[in-house]
C-alpha cells in the first residue's frame, strides 16, 4: 500500500470510528475487525485487541469487574503521547495500569483502552550527590528499592505490596506503608514528575524549592502534589524523580504481644506521647497491629512462638546507629535502645518474656513476610465468595491517634449487632490507620457489612479522620466520598479534572 | 543431658561477595555476618532437647576471629547457657583440618553427652569440621540429621532420622556421639528481648590460641575468582503470537531443549 493510499484510508477510518464509548458505534465499523481497524492505520503504537489477552488485564486486586476493547503497552513517553493524542481525538477512555495491585478497582478499566506501563522500566539516574533517583513508572517498586539500597542509599516508602506494585502506581496512589510512621508517605519523596496529559501535552513539573510564594492557590503552586495520588485521572506519569535518604545504619524488628486489644492500643498511644518528649524513650520507625484474628492468620506458619494468651500483637522496627559493626556483640547504642524498649514494654503491659527481637536480616524479612500474609490471606479468602456476591471488604479509614479507642469500640459495637464473622483488624496502627477487614460470604452479608462500614466512616469523619488513608477511592469507595467533603469541594475537584482532561478520557469511573 | 554446639560465623546469604586486594581472600568490608544457618538449626535442636529433658546445659563452642562473638551472643540470646570461644583474628584463614584439631583439643577437656553442629558451612560449602572433630575424639558421628525421634537422657541413647537419597535412615546411637544437623522441621527461634538482656550476663570463656598450640594448615588457598557472570536473558519483543513463535524456535534451535 502506498503511503498516499494509507493516509486516505486512515482518514476514512477516523470518520468511520469516531467514538468507541457506549453503543452508538457507527454501522460500518462493525464490518472491519477491531485488530485491523486499530492497527492497520496506526503504525506508531500497537493495540492488542485479542480479548483472551485483554481480559487478563481488566481487573485489579479488588476483583472489580472491568472490561476493555484493547490493551496498549507503550515503551516510551513518546508512545504514550501518540496514544493519548489518538484516544483524545476519538474520545476513547484510557485506564493507565501499573501492576494492578489496587484494592479499590482504580486499575480496572471501564471500556476503551488499557494503557499498561510495564514496558517502561528504565532507571535513568541514581544521583548520590543530590540524593535522588529518576526512573520510569513500570519498575517493580521492590526492585527499584533494592537497586537503590545496593548503591548505599534508601528510598523510604514501603507499601506492604512493594513486591507487587510499580513505582508509577505507588506514586499515582500516594502509597504508604509501615515505615510511614517515621518517614511519611510517598508524596513527601516525589520531587518532580513527567506527566502526559489527556491532550498529549507533556508536563514537566517540580516541587518548588522556594520558601515563599504568594502567587496562586496553594495546590497550583505545587502541581506535583496534585498528580501524586490522582489515581490515573489527570495524566500518565512517565517519569518520576524521588528523594533518597541515607541508608539507616542498622535496625531490628520485633513483635510484642498483649493480653487485650485495648492494651495494644494503649501501648501505641503511649508511643506517640513519648515521641513528643524532647528525648523520647523509644523511636520506632514502624508500629503495626495484629488483632487476635490477625494473629490467627499468621500462627500456622509463624516461625516464632505466638503465646496462647496473646489477643493482640504489635510489630515494630527500630533503627539504631553504630560506629563499629556489631550489635549483639556489645554495641552500647544497641543495648541502650533495647534497654529502653524493655522498660517501655514493661511499663505498657506487654507480655515481655514473649517479645521477640529479629536482629538478623533473614528474621527481619520473615517478620515482614508475616505482616504481608494478613492482606494476602484475606484477599484469597474473600476471592472464594465473590461468585456468591460476597468477598473481602476492606476499610482504609484513619483517625487521629487519640480517637483510636473510640472508633474501634464503635465499629465493634456495630459489628456485634449483626451475625457476620468478626473482622480482622490489622495494619498501620501507629498512624491511627488500622485496616478493619471483613469477609462477606454472600450478598446478604455484604449488605450488612457495608452498612457497618458506612456508619463507621461517618463516625470517622466526625472524629476528624479520613475515609481513605492510603488505598484511594477508585471505583468501590465512591459512596463514601460524600461523608468527607461537601459537594462544592467535590465539584471543584471535578472542574479541575475537566480542565486538564476535557473529554474525560482518563480513568473514567475513578474517584467521582 | 549436656550438649555442645559447634558454631561458625558466615556471611549473610544476601551478601554480594567481592574479592579482596590479595587474590586468595575475599573483601570482608561491609559484610553482614550471621550464625552459619545450619549451626543455628543445631542450636535450635539442642535447646529443644534440653527443654524436653528438663535438665543439662547447652554450651556453644566457637573457634574464629573476634567478630565471632556476635554469633555467640546471638546463640546465647536464643537460650544457650554459656560459651567457650577460641578467639584469634588469625583464625580467619585457616583450613578445616586445623580448626578441627583446635576444637578437638579443647573439647577433650569438657564433659558432654552430645555434640551438635550444622551439616555444612554455607560460605565454603564445607562439611568437614565436625566430622574431623568426631574422628579426632574417637566419637561416633551421624551426619545430615533432620530430627531426633527419641532422646533418652536416662539411658544415654538417641534415635536420629537422617534423609539420604529420598529415603529415611533411622539410626539409634549410644552417647556420647556427634551429630551434624539439617533443618528438618526446626525454625531457629527468635531471641526474646529478655533473652538478649540475659545473654549479656552469660559466660563466654575465652581461650587464647597461644595456649593451645600452633596453626598448621595443611591446605592453602592459592587464588580465588568469581564465577563468570551469567549470560544476559534473552527478551523477545513484539506481539504475543510472534513472541511465542520466536521463543519456541529459540528453545528448539538455540537451546535445543525441545
Ligand atoms: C496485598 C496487598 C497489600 C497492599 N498494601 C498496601 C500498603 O501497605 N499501602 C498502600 O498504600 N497500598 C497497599 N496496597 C494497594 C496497592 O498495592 C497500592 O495502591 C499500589 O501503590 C498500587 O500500585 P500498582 O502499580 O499496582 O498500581 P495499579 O493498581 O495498577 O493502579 C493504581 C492506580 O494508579 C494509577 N496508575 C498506575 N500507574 C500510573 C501511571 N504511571 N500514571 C498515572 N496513573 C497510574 C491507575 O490508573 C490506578 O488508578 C496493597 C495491595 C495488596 C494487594
Amino acid at each position: 500500500m502506498s503511503s498516499c493510499e494509507e493516509s486516505s484510508i486512515r482518514a476514512l477510518c477516523f470518520t468511520w470510528i469516531p467514538n468507541q464509548v457506549g453503543n452508538d458505534r457507527p454501522m460500518l465499523s462493525k464490518y472491519i475487525p477491531l485488530y485491523i481497524r486499530y492497527n492497520l492505520f496506526m503504525p506508531n503504537f500497537q493495540l492488542i485487541t485479542d480479548q483472551d489477552i485483554v481480559r487478563g488485564f481488566c481487573t485489579d486486586s479488588s476483583n472489580y469487574p472491568g472490561y476493555a476493547e484493547a490493551l496498549v503497552r507503550p515503551k516510551s513517553k513518546d508512545e504514550v503521547v501518540e496514544i493519548l493524542k489518538e484516544a483524545n481525538l476519538k474520545k476513547i477512555p484510557i485506564t493507565t495500569i501499573g501492576n494492578r495491585s489496587s484494592l479499590t478497582g482504580s486499575a480496572a478499566a471501564l471500556g476503551g483502552w488499557i494503557l499498561d506501563t510495564s514496558q517502561m522500566t528504565k532507571i535513568i539516574e541514581i544521583n548520590h550527590k543530590e540524593k535522588f533517583a529518576l526512573a520510569e513508572p513500570g519498575l517493580m517498586l521492590s526492585d527499584l528499592k533494592k537497586t537503590i539500597l545496593d548503591e548505599g542509599l534508601f528510598y523510604a516508602p514501603d507499601p506492604t505490596s512493594e513486591k507487587e506494585c510499580f513505582f508509577g502506581g505507588s506514586i499515582a496512589t500516594n502509597a504508604s506503608g509501615s515505615r510511614t510512621f517515621k518517614y511519611g508517605s510517598t508524596r513527601k519523596y516525589v520531587r518532580a514528575l513527567e506527566v502526559v496529559l489527556a491532550s498529549g501535552e507533556v508536563l514537566n513539573i517540580r516541587r518548588p524549592e522556594i520558601e515563599k510564594n504568594t502567587f496562586g492557590y496553594l495546590p497550583f503552586q505545587n502541581m506535583v502534589d496534585i498528580f501524586v495520588g490522582s489515581e490515573g485521572t489527570l495524566g500518565v506519569i512517565t517519569k518520576a524523580e524521588v528523594e533518597l535518604i541515607k541508608k539507616p545504619e542498622n535496625f531490628f524488628g520485633g513483635m510484642a504481644f498483649f493480653k487485650t486489644l485495648s492494651d495494644a492500643l494503649d501501648f501505641v498511644i503511649s508511643v506517640r506521647k513519648d515521641l513528643l518528649k524532647q528525648v523520647p524513650t523509644i523511636t520506632p520507625r514502624a508500629v503495626e497491629l495484629f488483632d487476635h484474628n490477625g494473629l490467627n492468620i499468621i500462627r500456622p506458619d509463624s516461625t516464632f512462638k505466638i503465646p496462647e494468651s496473646a489477643k493482640a500483637g504489635i510489630f515494630f522496627e527500630q533503627e539504631y546507629s553504630s560506629e563499629v559493626g556489631t550489635a549483639l556483640g556489645g554495641n552500647p547504642t544497641f543495648e541502650k535502645v533495647l534497654d529502653n524498649w524493655l522498660s517501655f514494654l514493661e511499663l505498657n503491659k506487654a507480655l515481655v518474656e514473649d517479645t521477640i527481637i529479629a536482629e538478623q536480616p533473614k528474621q527481619q524479612e520473615e517478620l515482614r513476610r508475616l505482616r504481608h500474609k494478613v492482606p494476602s490471606h484475606l484477599f484469597e479468602e474473600g476471592g472464594v465468595y465473590v461468585k456468591d456476591g460476597g468477598g473481602k471488604i476492606s476499610t482504609d479509614w484513619s483517625v487521629p491517634i487519640g480517637k483510636i479507642h473510640e472508633i474501634i469500640n464503635y465499629a465493634q459495637e456495630l459489628t456485634s449487632q449483626t451475625k457476620i464473622k468478626e473482622p480482622v483488624i490489622y495494619g498501620h496502627i501507629g498512624n491511627g490507620h488500622p485496616h478493619y477487614n471483613f469477609i462477606a460470604k454472600n450478598a446478604n452479608e455484604k449488605k450488612q457489612i457495608l452498612e457497618v462500614v458506612h456508619k463507621t466512616c461517618q463516625k470517622v469523619i466526625s472524629l476528624h479522620g479520613t475515609i481513605a488513608a492510603e488505598h484511594g477511592i477508585g471505583k468501590i469507595k465512591k459512596d463514601f466520598v460524600k461523608y468527607q467533603y461537601p459537594q462544592s469541594v467535590i465539584n471543584a475537584m471535578k472542574a479541575m479534572k475537566h480542565s486538564l482532561d476535557p473529554n474525560g478520557i482518563l480513568a473514567p469511573g475513578n474517584m467521582f | 543431658m549436656n550438649i555442645i554446639v559447634i558454631l561458625r560465623q558466615t556471611p549473610d546469604t544476601e551478601t554480594k561477595i567481592k574479592l579482596g586486594s590479595e587474590t586468595n581472600k575475599i573483601d570482608t568490608a561491609g559484610i553482614t555476618w550471621i550464625i552459619n544457618p545450619y549451626d543455628e538449626f543445631a542450636i535450635e535442636k539442642a535447646l529443644k532437647i534440653k527443654e524436653q529433658a528438663q535438665s543439662g546445659e547447652v554450651v556453644l563452642f566457637a573457634c574464629g576471629p573476634a567478630r565471632t562473638e556476635e554469633a555467640i551472643r546471638q546463640g546465647l540470646a536464643m537460650g544457650a547457657d554459656r560459651a567457650v570461644f577460641i578467639k584469634d583474628d588469625s583464625l580467619e584463614y585457616v583450613d578445616a583440618y586445623t580448626i578441627s584439631k583446635l576444637i578437638a583439643s579443647e573439647l577433650k577437656k569438657l564433659s558432654f553427652d552430645l555434640v551438635l553442629s550444622g551439616k555444612k558451612l554455607i560460605d565454603l560449602e564445607s562439611t568437614q569440621i565436625p566430622i574431623f572433630v568426631a574422628e579426632e575424639l574417637g566419637l561416633t558421628h551421624i551426619s545430615f540429621v533432620m530430627k531426633f525421634n527419641e532422646v533418652d537422657a536416662a539411658n544415654k541413647k538417641i534415635v536420629c532420622d537422617r534423609e539420604s537419597e529420598g529415603a529415611h535412615e533411622i539410626i539409634e546411637v549410644q552417647l556420647p556421639a556427634l551429630v551434624t544437623c539439617d533443618r528438618g522441621e526446626d525454625y531457629p527461634r527468635y531471641a526474646s528481648i529478655t533473652g538478649i538482656m540475659k545473654a549479656k550476663k552469660k559466660e563466654i570463656k575465652e581461650i587464647k590460641l597461644e595456649n593451645i598450640g600452633e596453626l598448621n594448615s595443611r591446605t592453602e588457598i592459592v587464588s580465588m575468582e568469581l564465577p563468570p557472570s551469567r549470560k544476559e536473558a534473552k527478551i523477545f519483543e513484539g506481539e504475543v503470537p510472534e513472541k511465542v513463535s520466536a521463543l519456541v524456535k529459540a528453545l528448539r534451535e538455540e537451546a535445543k531443549v525441545i
